[in-house]
């Protein structure tokens, strides 16, 4: 079965200083499918997805998304064209409300005109669909505890309505039953059909979730395939053999 | 200060020290955003006061406009300067180093004191206004006011309204928010920061030139050399309302003016300019994140 | 080389050394010897309104003694001409010491006149004192620049009025004018004393004004107490709490001391911001055409300490025509004619005093200069003397004769003129109350 492709990373290079983080990394993301970014610690995976939301800017390749060139593009330009996610750390507006935190996306994170007031209305609406607690829906952001937080991040993301949602490691940092509910909020939004891309640490939750995986090493591609194919590759195995601690999870 | 000191002085002192302290509000609301939203202290602030105070000055004198709507031109010209001022140069400098930016905008007090000179001369300016002879008076408390003092508490007020509407209500005002409290997220929200940077800089001056106008037409306060003190002032009152506080920044601004007016009337007027310094180093003692400010999460 | 050889060289080089030396010497005819005079003003920073009027004023004397023929210098045995150096103290001590410095140094002036400011010619008269140049000084008001013990003053010359005089002269106006105003008109109890407000400049010179007011009260023992004393930094722009504090003290007068800006603003805002009406006393420190200007109509009956009446109506011949050449002067140059200051016509009086020393002296040298100062008798010319005489006393002081003019606004023309009101011999009209005066009775 091929879908449409929606994501295209073509031979894409970053290092820091002389520190190669990302190194020629090729790969493709189809529409409605969840790709899973592995990897041991350091392996480049959040610098990956902040290169794909522009956060940073690679050194050499080409991103395209929907067939345009993203490359030179700024944050809040692929932001507006469908690229939304979360960052490892809970980054919230502090001196605003959950909901304010939320209709910033919907304000500013998509094209078109929205109000003041209808992006109010949508803000709680997508809370709501993260299980977001109702009485907290008007505390400020530096008062929620970082369960909340993560909530209200992914809240903001999908508020901008992405065709692609990039979730980087939603569930650290957060306790089991927390990271149980965070996982079946990602089965909904895979319900509604959103695209995602997400790095995450831990093996089952991509192999409970993911269409495909892509496994990085000391920032190279080392293996591609489904959850099962790459669970079963020899080059993957060793990679994780000195962290087994994380495979075994 | 004579101890028997009547009910009515102590009102005017009071009133004088709340009108000194709207044209610190002003100054300081437009340093407060800057830094907010760029994170950088723009030291030339009290030269945009200055040069706006200048323009409305022009204004009033060859367009013969009431000085009170002149204030609307010079926030346009004062807001576009501002905006080119910060695309032409703080843009280049921005997040480069702290240092760079630190040179430039002292840099750019040379550069508008040295253009003022060249336009205006050294020669102490006021901006003359209409109501100049006209008084009220309040029977209750037994004392004259000039209209002119009532009408700048009531400009202030109105502009200050009107920011902070802008700000809490609009859309625009909580990109302003949303940047200035992390940037970064702000851009992955889809907020173009680079635009918020122009567009805060250019309100920031134009605060400024609401202020520099009110105060040349309640003192002669208009000279190139004049803003460097009202900066210092406006830079006290923010960390004494607490950085990027907008209701800091009011509150700051009021009690800054009242000690100001209060220690010339204990200590005498020669402390008038000290007692900046006194409560910058007293609220950075004390309590270094300011009255309304917390500390960075 | 031979020894014979070498004699012969070392004779033609001696030679045509010694020959160009003899050359140079006979050849080189010296550059005309003028006189020159070192003016030492405030040409920019806050003194510069006054230091630009001793300018304008130093240049117009020069011109006149030289369309007059110049100077006759016996030892030279003709008429020297006066060229006029200028040096900008920028109303700063430190830059003062270096224009006085360039003055002495690079352009060897005969003769320094000028400084404005007590604190700057209390710097910048040391290179002068160092180097035993004559100073005439025409600005700054405390005694201290020819009383100071700390240095040789003997080549010091103190050509204006001191703190002294302003204040003896207002004291005794309160006390012989106002005083009995105030009875007469039933707005004060005969009983008590005359309540004076201060408001001065936190400087030596408006400290100055204090302490010589509480002075000549408590000698002459008048019956006049100071209710309120407020001071305001240099530069100051707003004065309203100070004026506040004032009002609450009820006074029948406020005497004040700031230089031109610091004055008339204040003024301004007394009766403006704060609604103070009462009278409004300044010091001739200020009297400068900017004075006028910045107060307008809000000068209208207010009171200024002077000596040199610029907008009174005439009341001396000399006076009179130098206002007019002033004018005319200024005008061929700028194209609007520019009201004389008082310092210019201190400047004014004090380079045509020099110029008599220097003819008296016969010599350039500057010893005999200072001595010829010292021992100078000549009719009063801008300045009117106690004794009609321009000399001075053992501090090396004039003795100039103070009066005071109360200002009125003429709407036609839209400004200011002025009256002398006191002393008797000079009054020009009876000093009267603003109609909306207020004080402890209203």
């Amino acid at each position: 079965m091929t879908r449409p492709l929606l994501l295209s990373v073509e031979k894409v290079t970053k290092s820091f200083g002389g520190l190669i983080a990302v190194k020629n990394v090729d790969f493709q993301v189809e529409q409605k499918e969840i790709v899973g970014l592995v990897g041991p610690n350091g392996a480049g995976k959040s610098t990956l997805l902040k290169i794909i939301n522009r956060f940073y800017r690679q050194d050499t390749g080409t991103i395209m998304f929907e067939g345009k060139d993203i490359s030179r593009l700024n944050s809040h330009q692929v932001c507006r064209m469908g690229i939304s996610g979360t960052a490892q750390i809970a980054q919230a507006f502090p001196d605003m409300t959950a909901i304010e935190n939320v209709s910033i996306g919907v304000l500013f994170g998509k094209p078109g005109r929205t109000s003041v007031n209808e992006a109010k209305k949508k803000a709680v609406e997508v809370l709501r669909f993260v299980e977001f607690s109702e009485n907290k829906m008007e505390t400020l952001a530096k008062n929620l505890n970082i369960a909340e937080l993560r909530r209200v991040q992914l809240a903001k993301a999908l508020a901008t309505d992405p065709k692609l949602l990039l979730l980087d490691e939603v569930t650290t940092g957060l306790g089991h039953l927390e990271g149980e509910r965070a996982i079946e909020i990602i089965r909904k939004i895979r319900l509604r059909g959103t695209t995602i891309l997400m790095v995450e640490h831990i093996m089952k939750v991509i192999m409970g979730l993911c269409d495909k995986v892509i496994v990085l090493d000391h920032g190279e591609k080392i293996a591609e395939g489904t959850p099962k194919e790459v669970a079963n590759n020899e080059a993957v195995i060793r990679s994780y053999l000195g962290e087994s601690s994380d495979c075994s999870k | 200060m004579p101890l028997e000191i009547s009910l009515s002085t102590l009102v005017q002192i009071v009133i004088w020290g709340l009108i000194n302290g709207c044209i610190y509000v002003l100054l300081a609301s437009g340093l407060n955003l800057i830094f907010g939203v760029m994170k950088v202290v723009n030291f030339a602030h009290g030269e945009f006061m200055i040069l706006g105070g200048y323009v409305s000055y022009w204004v009033s004198i060859y367009a013969g406009l009431n000085p009170y709507f002149s204030i609307f031109v010079s926030i346009g010209v004062i807001g576009i300067v501002g905006v080119l001022t910060e695309r032409v140069c703080f843009r280049r400098v921005l997040g480069t180093s702290k240092l760079n930016e630190i040179v430039l905008s002292l840099g750019l007090i040379y550069v508008l004191q040295n253009a003022m000179s060249v336009l205006w001369t050294d020669k102490e300016r006021q901006i003359s206004s209409p109501f100049e002879f006209i008084t009220v008076h309040f029977e209750i408390i037994n004392i004259n006011m000039r209209l002119d003092l009532l009408i700048v508490i009531g400009v202030t007020v109105l502009i200050m309204a009107g920011f902070y509407i802008l700000i809490k209500r609009t859309k625009i005002g909580r990109a302003i928010r949303a940047t200035s409290q992390n940037r970064s997220a702000a851009m992955l929200m889809g907020i173009n920061v680079e635009y918020m940077d122009m567009f805060s800089f250019g309100l920031g001056t134009a605060l400024a030139a609401t202020a520099g106008t009110l105060l040349a037409i309640l003192f002669p306060a208009l000279y190139p050399q004049a803003g460097a003190m009202p900066a210092l002032k406006a830079f006290t009152i923010i960390v004494l309302g607490g950085l990027g506080s907008t209701i800091g920044a009011i509150v700051g601004g009021l009690a800054y003016g009242l000690a100001e007016s209060s220690a010339i009337a204990i200590l005498g007027g020669t402390w008038r300019d000290a007692i900046a310094f006194a409560i910058l180093i007293l609220v950075l003692v004390i309590r270094p994140t300011g009255l309304f400010g917390e500390k960075e999460a | 080389m031979k020894k014979r050889t070498q004699l012969i060289l070392a004779v033609a080089i001696i030679a045509i050394i010694a020959v160009s030396i003899a050359a140079y010497y006979y050849l080189t005819v010296p550059p005309e010897r003028t006189i020159k005079i070192g003016l030492v003003a405030s040409l920019t920073g806050p003194g510069s309104a006054e230091g630009a009027d001793m300018q304008r004023a130093a240049i117009l004397a020069v011109e006149e003694i030289n369309a007059a023929g110049g100077v006759y210098v016996s030892e030279y045995g003709r008429n020297l001409t006066v060229t006029l150096e200028i040096g900008d103290d920028k109303t700063k001590p430190a830059d003062g010491v270096i224009a006085v410095e360039e003055l002495i140094k690079s352009k060897n002036v005969d003769v320094l006149v000028g400084g404005l400011s007590s604190s700057v010619t209390l710097a910048s008269q040391v290179p002068a004192i160092d180097n035993n140049v004559p100073f005439v000084i025409t600005g700054a008001s405390t005694p201290q620049v020819t009383r100071r013990t700390d240095k040789n003053t003997s080549y010091m010359f103190h050509y204006c009025t001191i703190i002294d005089d302003y204040s003896e002269t207002i004291v005794k106006f309160l006390n012989h004018t106002v005083r009995p105003t105030l009875i007469d008109e039933g707005r004060m109890d005969p009983e008590r004393n005359l309540r004076l407000a201060m408001l001065v400049r936190n400087d030596a010179y408006g400290i100055g004004c204090y302490d010589t007011t509480v002075r000549f009260i408590n000698d002459l023992g008048l019956p006049i107490e100071i209710v309120e004393y407020q001071k305001f930094e240099p530069g100051a722009t707003d004065f309203t709490t100070q004026l506040t504090l004032i009002q609450a003290a009820k006074p029948d007068a406020v005497y004040h001391a700031g230089l031109t800006a610091e004055s008339s603003n204040l003024v301004k805002q007394g009766l403006q911001n704060v609604g103070l009406k009462t009278i409004y006393i300044a010091v001739e420190v200020c009297q400068t055409p900017q004075f006028y200007e910045i107060l307008g109509s809000w000068g209208d009956y207010q009171i200024l300490e002077s000596k040199f009446g610029s907008k009174a109506a005439s009341y001396s011949d000399a006076v009179d025509t130098y206002i007019a050449n002033y004018m005319q002067r200024w005008k061929d140059a700028q194209g609007n004619p520019i009201i004389p200051g008082m310092m210019g016509a201190d400047t004014y009086d004090a380079i045509y005093l020099i110029c008599k020393a220097i003819e008296n002296a016969g010599t350039l040298d500057k010893a005999k200069i200072r001595d010829e100062i010292e021992n100078i008798e000549m009719d009063q010319m801008l300045i009117m003397m106690k004794n009609g005489m321009i000399w001075f006393d053992q501090n090396h002081e004039i003795d100039p004769i103070s009066f005071i003019e109360q200002m009125t606004w003429n709407s036609t023309t839209s400004q200011l003129t002025t009256y002398i009101v006191y002393p008797d011999s000079l009054k020009q009209r009876d000093f009267e109350l603003p109609p909306d005066y207020e004080n402890e009775y209203s």
